[in-house]
């Protein structure tokens, strides 16, 4: 019988990269989409002050965070420490989970309801920031790809501008 | 006066089945804060198994070992070995790749690491007062009918008992390998035959209902397809119905086919194969027995499955075991037990099954082994 | 059957049912080598005679009196929950005991997850700290459920909801690790609960296990039990409202209830869920009164996504197979036998709930502020259709009225 005695832990280096990247855009059209959207602004509208909350990976993955402020707005912090938990914190449990969710082929409440992800915090405002997330899925993708990760697709008024704008904010960090 | 509401069930595993869930494991083990789990996998499995369950601790940051390749043919020794091993690494978890054998390895290695006992020891193993490691069991297609169970047989070293309830069962397409059809046909039947036991048990309570007809949909499902999908249903219903199984007392074709298989005169599944079709005919002959009545309150209960689609399924399956194994060698064999299994039948007591089969099991094993004809 | 792309199940409670099924308690403690258990209840259960059976049985079984208390509070809260912790802590208890509903239960649970989480030597036990999805990472102290209502299913869930008065909101806990040791199925213990909620906790029982059969989160583990409770709910509701006494259907009834607990905790629920938390914590309605008069409503809300699983339900609901519609009709007219049997206290409009001085309980000006609410349940996550605003406030006004969704006017999201 052959032992082994230990296996280091394994690398998946491109799919790393990819939910880096789309994190931080994420994070970033989050922080634009409040200047644009007015159904965000008022989902933003109805959290607490000065309220923070992260979408990452668990254990020690990717992960991007968010925080409400009152003289801010809505900021997109990076990655920031994990030693200070955020104030509601929506963690996806492993990296494939993390793939489906964020390549946009399983939508939200799927992935909740597989439980590949949860939400540790206030559920009213896990609620909110789904319905955020929803929205915000909507502007960025085109509609056969958002439709995938949305339960209702509807389509915004004048959404091309809003969509072109957003981009634009978003890649400018403005 | 029992009846069918009277009950005392237990079903201890947690399932995960499907899309990507073999990267569940590093947050299961997380989960119940354990972190330096054994590995048990088959020598001559490929080792991208091994690789694919390292690149899912990628984000856990899991060091995973020791990892042990078991032979074909696992000796006293390699057991030993492997308790040693644990001790030395002081492991606090343990994760099985594949199903059969291996499963019941880490059940017995599990008992005797947690319980500090040797090999030799283990007719005395306190089985009612230890805590095992967290077992974690990846299956794959060669289902023995007691991965998911309190149950363990390997070799001679037989355990039952709570405690032995793998914690997290994976089951994931990956684990799936081509090229092993006759070993799915087999663990079908495995598994249509504990389905049978469990659905015609005299007391089918209504839980033990709810996990075989899950278990039924699931072959439904195998049957009807041969992609690596009908493997994970067929996997699927074999866990459903290990469960309900492991809480009635094992039926005949179970019980004889086990004692037939470790005689060496057949594998389970061809014993099993060959006596279900006996066994489940003999049902219809009996008028006015219990099994009779049982049957009617399967009727009444699980009315949605009707008896006749499931006599359909069942000679489907036997008709895709039929193509990759051939019974007839032991048919021989085994159709002269299927006078002495109607006799059985007719007992509730199970102590009394048990010990008619024990006798007439040394008796058959005797006189083959003589080279007499029965 | 449908194999989802992805299942999770996990169920290890321990079962034991039967009638007299609580002789074996005594057993049951000693195999788990409990010495000095603590008793939970309520002080209506106490004086109904029930926590004096279990002391019997118990004391019957040569182990000594556990200790007790009794006051707790219909609505699980976070003080209780410290206050009995702190009890156990001190008195060196081992174990712990639930006999009671949903309420006691989720106690049971929470007290449970402080004594086992807290170190040892912590001074200031507090339960905030381990509220949130799968926060709790060890196996708890044993905790043996005695349910008395056959339909909340809490002794079978993986969940405890505690509510934080001080911060005015509700704590959710979910963790594997929740699910009791073990939970023991007595008529013995339903016998006492008056018809008019036998008909509200059954209704609630049928809700899950309908919920649990339609919303995202099935697989074919939890379709098995829903299916199964389905047929035991539907075979025995009826006559348990009838005939109180009948120990038989009592039980039946509360393995109906304890299957569809196994098939939710594993598939979640959905809007009927979502609504109904909402409608009882606002206007504080019986919990299975809310399900029992939501539940038509939900169904055809989500129709249009759920068409082919309510044809399947029909051959359980009905009795024979039947179009989607059918099955919801065969609800209502289920619920207005109820309402027959118990002399119209088993209402179907949420106009018709009255409070305990006998007025309306909810008001037309309570709906809006109900759908705002309900858009803080977790539970919408596992619905089929997407939920707004508007689609509860529209739910909500047919539900006050008792007039049936007009399929037109629901807005449908893609397939």
């Amino acid at each position: 019988m052959k032992i082994r005695w230990r296996l280091s832990p394994g690398r998946k280096p491109f799919k790393s990269l990819y939910l880096h990247i789309i994190l931080w855009f994420l994070g970033r059209s989050i922080q634009a989409a409040v200047h644009i959207d007015p159904k965000i602004r008022q989902e933003f509208f109805n959290l607490p002050d000065d309220m923070t909350f992260s979408l990452g990976v668990e254990p020690q993955g990717p992960r991007m965070v968010i925080r409400k402020s009152t003289q801010t707005g809505v900021s997109y912090l990076g990655r920031a420490s994990r030693k200070t938990p955020a104030d509601l914190e929506i963690k996806i449990h492993d990296i494939e989970g993390a793939m489906l969710l964020l390549t946009f082929r399983e939508s939200t409440a799927i992935s909740a309801s597989h439980g590949r992800i949860s939400i540790v915090g206030n559920v009213a405002h896990g609620c909110t920031i789904v319905r955020i997330l929803d929205q915000l899925e909507i502007l960025l993708l085109p509609k056969c790809i958002a439709k995938r990760a949305v339960k209702r697709y509807s389509t915004p008024d004048r959404i091309g501008a809003m969509r072109t704008r957003l981009y634009v904010r978003t890649l400018i960090g403005y | 006066m029992s009846s069918i509401l009277d009950y005392d069930f237990y079903a201890y595993p947690n399932i995960c089945s499907g899309l990507k869930a073999l990267d569940t494991i590093p947050r299961e083990l997380l989960s119940f804060q354990a972190s330096n789990p054994l590995i048990l996998k088959y020598q001559k499995d490929p080792s991208r198994l091994e690789r694919q369950l390292k690149a899912a601790c990628c984000t856990s940051q899991i060091v995973l070992g020791p990892i042990c390749r078991i032979p074909e043919n696992l000796s006293k020794d390699d057991i030993s070995t492997i308790v040693d091993t644990m001790k030395e690494s002081s492991v606090d978890s343990i994760i099985a790749m594949g199903s059969g054998t291996i499963q019941s390895v880490a059940k017995l290695v599990n008992s005797l690491y947690c319980c500090d006992f040797a090999l030799e020891e283990i007719e005395s193993l306190p089985c009612d007062s230890f805590t095992p490691l967290p077992h974690i069991a990846v299956l794959d297609e060669r289902i023995d009918g007691r991965e998911a169970t309190n149950r363990l047989l390997l070799d001679e070293y037989r355990l039952h008992h709570d405690s032995l309830y793998p914690e997290y069962i994976v089951i994931d397409e990956r684990m799936m390998a081509s090229g092993r059809d006759k070993e799915s046909a087999a663990s079908a039947i495995i598994s249509l035959t504990q389905t049978c036991e469990a659905y015609r048990d005299y007391l089918l309570t209504p839980v033990i209902a709810s996990w075989t007809k899950s278990s039924l949909h699931f072959l439904g499902e195998y049957q009807s397809m041969s992609t690596k999908q009908a493997k994970i249903a067929l996997i699927n219903a074999a866990v459903a119905t290990q469960i309900a199984h492991s809480n009635i007392p094992p039926g005949p074709v179970t019980t004889i086919s086990e004692m037939l298989a470790i005689s060496g005169f057949c594998s389970e599944a061809q014993a099993m194969a060959t006596l279900l079709p006996h066994f489940l005919s003999q049902l219809t002959f009996d008028k006015g027995s219990p099994l009779d009545e049982s049957f009617d309150e399967i009727a009444m209960i699980c009315s949605d499955v009707p008896w006749n689609d499931i006599q359909q399924m069942i000679s489907e399956l036997l008709k895709n075991y039929e193509r990759y194994i051939h019974c007839s060698k032991t048919s021989g064999i085994i159709t002269s037990l299927i006078r002495q299994t109607h006799r059985l039948m007719q007992h509730s007591n199970n102590t009394e099954i048990h010990t008619l089969i024990t006798d007439l099991v040394s008796h058959t094993t005797s006189q083959t082994v003589m080279g007499g004809e029965l | 059957m449908r194999l989802p792309p992805f299942s999770q199940f996990c169920s290890r409670t321990r079962i034991i049912s039967g009638e007299h099924a609580l002789e074996r308690l005594p057993g049951l403690l000693s195999s788990m080598s409990v010495k000095n258990p603590l008793l939970l209840t309520d002080k209506g259960l106490e004086a109904a005679g029930l926590l004096r059976l279990v002391i019997d049985h118990i004391e019957k079984g040569k182990l000594p009196a556990p200790l007790i208390f009794t006051d707790i509070p219909p609505d699980s809260d976070l003080q209780t929950v410290n206050e009995i912790a702190h009890l156990y802590r001190e008195k060196g208890c081992d174990s712990i005991i639930a006999l009671g509903g949903g309420s006691v239960i989720d106690t049971a649970k929470a007290v449970n997850i402080v004594v086992s989480c807290a170190e040892p030597d912590a001074q200031v036990l507090d339960l905030r700290d381990f509220s949130g999805a799968d926060v709790i990472t060890q196996r708890l102290l044993p905790l043996i459920v005695l349910p008395t209502t056959a339909g909340t299913g809490s002794e079978a869930t993986i969940v405890a909801v505690i509510k934080d008065h001080e911060n005015n909101r509700k704590m959710l806990f979910t963790s594997n690790f929740l699910q009791p040791t073990a939970t023991i199925l007595d008529p013995d213990l339903t016998l006492t609960l008056p018809p008019f909620l036998t008909a509200a906790v059954g209704m609630d029982a049928l809700t899950h296990a309908i919920e649990a059969y339609t919303c995202l989160g099935k697989n074919p583990l939890s379709d098995g039990m829903s299916l199964q409770a389905i047929r035991m709910i539907i075979d025995n509701l009826e006559y348990s409202v009838a005939h109180p006494e009948d120990r038989s259907s009592r039980l039946a009834l509360a393995i109906g209830a304890n299957l569809a607990g196994q098939a939710f905790s594993n598939s979640m629920v959905g809007i009927i869920h979502t609504v109904g938390h909402t409608v009882g914590s606002i206007c504080g309605v019986h919990h299975g009164l809310c399900m029992s008069i939501l539940l038509p409503y939900g169904l055809e809300y989500n129709l249009h996504k759920i068409e082919k699983e309510l044809k399947e339900l029909s051959l359980y609901l009905c009795g024979e197979q039947k179009e989607a519609i059918g099955t919801i009709a065969a609800i209502r007219s289920l619920n207005d036998r109820l309402k027959k049997a118990t002399a119209g206290r088993h209402v179907t409009r949420l106009h018709d709930v009255l409070d305990r001085d006998k007025r309306s309980a909810v008001r037309p000006d309570h709906l809006p502020i109900i759908a705002v609410e309900a858009l803080g349940d977790g539970s919408h996550f596992y619905n089929p259709e997407q939920i707004d605003y508007d689609d509860i406030l529209y739910l909500l006004n047919a539900a006050y009225w008792g007039y049936p969704l007009d399929r037109e006017l629901i807005q449908k999201g893609h397939e």
